[in-house]
């Protein structure tokens, strides 16, 4: 016998993401982005990026599952998860694709302002469909949040012609910010935990 | 007078908010250790010790001790007894409910 209702471990799952870590390094895989960008450093801050998400799980094992505990999702929502993976991968590189597809069909020389002042907005617009792929794979209302506030951001570039590195370190910034908030409240609240009989 | 239907028998050692709100929780998940159940339960340390014992040599959960490393590490897992109970337990209460009157107001 097995339990085989979708969605009765959902709130569970959702709360598996709620002491912050992965926006800590989300954010900070962004910043050091936008910064290394900034610094004409553009290719460099690309490469680290992956680096943040090796770092997740020995984090979450020191810093988190002594105070959360260790919790092993059934069958069934690991098999999800890995569906829900090769969707999110899938459009994500389609989307790449896509905008790879139309950098390429654009003729060259490239004629007035629109095309360049769009291409400005592209790394955080980019970005920003990443995170809500990313906030649909964990249930993570909160990665909405951010994807709306990097396509805002991305949009704001454009329009003010500013550099596309901009959007990365304030939006990487702001969820810097709020990953920290999220994680002080997880271990005040696991302070609580600790010291109750 | 209608005849008074017969009431079904609750099983006790499930009728137990504790022991029931752990067996649940263990029901939606692989395996978790004692921290995790606690947070989740919102039980204190001392009663849910207690319950995990009592599931436990009632053979619902297994519990498997291990070693991370240098630290031990101690995971419950429902048992095949446990769900079949706890599936059992839900079969109880619902026809145990169905035999609630629908209609409200004073009766006769």
């Amino acid at each position: 016998m097995a339990i085989t209702q979708a969605n009765d471990d959902r709130h569970l799952f959702r709360a598996y993401w709620d002491d912050g870590l992965v926006d800590l390094l989300f954010g900070g895989a962004l910043l050091v982005t936008g910064i290394g960008w900034a610094s004409d450093l553009g290719a460099l801050a690309v490469v680290q990026a992956p680096l943040w998400v090796v770092l997740w799980a020995p984090l979450r094992k020191r810093f988190v599952e002594p105070r959360a505990g260790y919790v092993e999702f059934s069958m069934a929502r690991r098999q999800r998860n890995t569906h829900a993976l090769r969707w999110t991968v899938a459009l994500g590189v389609g989307t790449l694709v896509l905008f790879a597809l139309v950098a390429l069909l654009i003729p060259r020389p490239v004629e007035g302002e629109l095309p360049r002042r769009l291409v400005v907005g592209l790394p955080a617009m980019l970005v920003a469909i990443g995170v809500a792929l990313a906030g649909v794979l964990m249930g993570a209302v909160r990665f909405g949040t951010y994807a709306l506030g990097l396509a805002l951001a991305a949009a704001f570039t454009v329009m003010l012609s500013l550099a596309p590195d901009i959007p990365l370190v304030a939006g990487g910034l702001a969820v810097t910010g709020w990953g920290a908030t999220l994680f002080a409240r997880f271990m005040r609240s696991s302070r609580e935990y600790e010291e109750r009989p | 007078m209608a005849a008074v239907p017969e009431l079904p028998v609750i099983d006790g050692l499930l009728h137990e908010p504790a022991r029931l709100r752990v067996l649940v929780l263990l029901a939606l998940i692989e395996r978790a250790d004692f921290m995790y159940v606690l947070r989740q339960t919102g039980l204190s340390r001392g009663n849910l010790s207690v319950q995990m014992s009592r599931l436990e040599e009632a053979g619902l959960v297994h519990v498997e001790r291990q070693l991370e490393g240098r630290r031990p590490r101690t995971t419950y897992t429902l048992s095949e007894e446990g769900l079949r109970c706890l599936l059992a337990y839900k079969g109880t209460m619902t026809r145990l409910l169905d035999l609630v009157p629908k209609t409200e107001g004073p009766r006769g």
